[in-house]
């Protein structure tokens, strides 16, 4: 398991680096990879840089295409394809929508409208992605697309930039990532040659850009050091998540955190399908020459649902060329209604992190929208009633922050020190999902709930379901299901040496712990009633240890039946 | 202190009882009820030599007086975050963090900080130090731990 890391300068190079720049070490670089766009940064000694590639552009646009023998991305300072081009079938895109998920997955289904192949056999296993390359469908992952990206980026922008090998990266993620699609990405990053230092919620490293701004504020102003909250929400293509923050001296408290995948790709797709009412029938999993057409109805509707952030009605022209012709005009109005639905999820979003912080709209400071969507004028409003204000804070770029914030976290996690103090901070992480196993049938009992502190340790006793009951399975699952099924498995693994007994008289202690980076690790063992002596070495397992899904679940059932089941200890005799 | 316990204090590290209690979602009724009907069902703890004194309260985990304010509260907690957190003090174990953090979840919530005034004004209870098998164990990390 001994892989090696491989950098492209020799050695040599790089101590000759080293030797030019002492004052600047390997300090980590901040990687915002978007459903659409991607965006990279980095700590220059003074303040956070956004690099631009030779096309002088910060936001370069997330896919690879396939269509030459050395595939190539967006961030690629040789080519410039165009939007036609990255539709016609040879270029994959969107994969932070695929990555780490099974072909049962409802995102993954939806996706199959994508100009690329996406095959789903509905067995819970990954699904198949291909890109079509002279006429053929060459089979690639979403890690492997990810890892070409990441090697451009890296490679071609970085490195030539900076001068230096690259090795470590910041990372931001949707705050509904579970652990198996983490993981999905550090091998991304793995295969890229890049090792992960932190992957961090999407909203958390906006509120730590804030954390900074409301700290050189404070000196420049004298201004009072009282706790600032803000409510940060953030939508791009793929996903929305949302985060409520409590800021004083430089210490960000994240109180609480929603997200969900839901994003611009969801409205486009909605707008699609308002326009042309047979367009899953028509598109899904399309062959080849219904390829362009889609490709041109996506542009259309893409540049149309664009226009009506700032225009009341927009009109669409656009024949696909098999017969699909669309000649009409959209209003905002009726752009709304057909995005009811995810408006109103939005909504939810919000009310719920806010309940989750125990904050009402009159304790909120500043409300930071971020992300593509957040240009939309319905998203705009609807932040506004929901945290009873006028206007929303202005001291950011909605398309900028996350990736700075991301480049800020590189900085202070490799330890530099800036002599201004501008990377006095810290931001103290909480658990975007709960974590617990499967107990009392198929009950999900929770050991670490969702937005409690990070680093943080748990433990519940647990007793066994049967009597004489010697070895017991411990089924660990993330998520906010109230059943197991509904959440996500991360790993099991089984207890035995339990000494035969009444059921409900063994104690099996259980204990989930998250350090600072993120990781998690289960223990459990069994001790002898009312004492502290394990009677045999506990187990530690670091989670995720699952590839797959819960068809392992359904095998585990099937061969042991509820023998292993566990029970959870009453209340009153929990620690 | 990961390197000098013996094989018993792996197993037996201390534990400050509130920092389960406190985030547990419980009503503070049950909190209280938890910690008498818990109390005579473990045996004295046995103390390793690295645990906390049993005298100390969450006030003094915090370095604040019983009388602090919430503001108070929340200043001593991010002074002893930004001085403690296994962010800032890098390699450090995250147990000094997890004291300070459950002593800050029970003093800065109203209600589980009377349960705790109570509690401290009856003296035969548990809830200074209490012992979890897991605590202080070593942890470690490894370049392989990133998924290969």
């Amino acid at each position: 398991m001994a892989e090696q890391f491989y950098t492209v300068a020799s050695d040599s190079e790089t101590s000759a680096d080293d030797r030019q720049q002492p004052s600047l070490p390997d300090i980590a670089i901040g990687i915002d990879i978007g459903t659409s766009q991607c965006s990279i940064a980095v700590w220059n000694g003074k303040r956070v840089e956004l690099l631009r590639n030779t096309r002088n552009q910060k936001l370069m646009r997330s896919y690879v295409t396939f269509k030459n023998e050395v595939p190539s991305g967006g961030a690629s300072q040789n080519l410039s394809h165009d939007e036609q081009e990255i539709l016609s079938g040879s270029a994959v895109f969107n994969l932070k929508r695929l990555i780490g998920r099974v072909d049962t997955d409802p995102v993954v289904h939806a996706s199959k409208t994508l100009p690329f192949l996406i095959q789903t056999l509905d067995i819970g296993d990954r699904p198949f992605i291909a890109a079509l390359v002279n006429n053929v469908w060459r089979s690639t992952t979403p890690e492997e697309v990810l890892a070409i990206f990441l090697v451009e980026l890296k490679k071609v922008l970085a490195e030539v930039q900076l001068k230096r090998p690259i090795r470590n990266v910041v990372l931001t993620v949707p705050v509904s990532f579970n652990r198996f699609q983490l993981t999905r990405i550090e091998r991304a990053c793995a295969m890229a040659g890049l090792h992960v230092m932190r992957l961090m919620p999407e909203p958390t490293a906006v509120a730590l850009l804030y954390a900074q701004q409301q700290q050189q504020s404070l000196h420049e102003n004298m201004g009072s050091g009282t706790e600032k909250v803000a409510l940060i929400f953030n939508m791009g293509a793929g996903y929305c998540d949302v985060a409520v923050t409590a800021t004083a001296g430089g210490v960000s408290q994240i109180k609480a955190l929603s997200g969900s995948t839901l994003g611009g790709e969801d409205i486009l797709d909605n707008v699609l399908r308002h326009l042309v009412p047979n367009f899953y029938n028509l598109y899904s999993s399309p062959s080849v020459d219904k390829i362009k057409s889609m490709g041109l109805l996506r542009i259309a509707t893409q540049d149309a649902i664009h226009r009506l952030s700032s225009e009341i009605s927009v009109s669409i022209n656009v024949d696909a060329g098999d017969g699909t012709k669309i000649s009409r005009d959209l209003d905002r109005s009726e752009f709304e209604e057909v995005n009811r639905s995810v408006f109103e999820k939005c909504e939810r979003l919000v009310s719920q992190c806010m309940l989750d912080a125990k904050v009402i709209a009159e304790d909120i400071t500043d409300v930071i929208l971020v992300g593509g969507c957040s240009n939309i004028p319905k998203i705009k409003n609807l932040l506004r009633v929901l945290c009873k204000r006028k206007e929303v804070y202005q001291g950011i770029d909605p398309l900028e922050a996350i990736v700075y914030g991301a480049a800020l976290e590189g900085a202070i996690a490799c330890g530099v020190n800036d002599p201004s103090g501008s990377l006095d901070l810290l931001t103290i992480q909480a658990t975007p999902l709960s974590l617990g196993i499967r107990a009392d049938g198929n009950a999900f009992a929770i050991i670490i709930h969702r937005n409690i502190a990070i680093p943080a340790r748990k433990e519940m006793l647990f007793t066994t379901a049967h009597d004489n009951q010697t070895e017991a399975l411990i089924m660990v699952y993330e998520g906010e299901g109230k059943k197991v099924e509904e959440n996500r498995i991360l790993g099991f693994f089984k207890i035995a040496g339990i000494p035969p007994a009444p059921k409900g008289s063994a104690e099996i202690s259980v204990c989930m712990d998250i350090d600072a980076s993120n990781s998690l690790r289960v223990f459990a063992g069994v001790f002898s009633a009312g004492t502290q002596q394990p009677l045999s070495p506990f187990i530690e397992v670091r989670m995720p240890t699952l590839d797959g899904g819960h068809e392992w679940c359904e095998a585990l059932i099937k061969k042991h039946g509820s023998e292993l089941d566990l029970a959870t200890m009453p209340r009153k005799l929990q620690p | 202190m990961i390197a000098t316990l013996s094989l018993s204090s792996q197993f037996l590290g201390p534990r400050i009882a509130d920092s389960r209690r406190a985030s547990l979602p419980r009503s503070p009724r049950s909190q209280i009820s938890a910690s008498y009907a818990a109390a005579p069902e473990r045996p004295p703890p046995i103390r390793a030599s690295t645990a906390p004194s049993g005298s100390s309260t969450l006030y003094d985990v915090l370095g604040i007086g019983s009388g602090a304010s919430a503001p108070e509260i929340k200043a001593a907690y991010r002074r002893l975050a930004r001085a403690c957190h296994p962010d800032v003090v890098k390699g450090s174990s995250a147990d000094e963090f997890l004291r300070i953090h459950a002593a800050y979840t029970t003093l800065s919530d109203p209600m589980k900080r009377a349960d705790y005034d109570r509690s401290l004004a009856a003296p035969d209870r548990l809830h200074r130090v209490s012992f979890s098998p897991f605590y202080g164990y070593t942890r470690r990390s490894w370049e392989t731990d990133q998924c290969w």
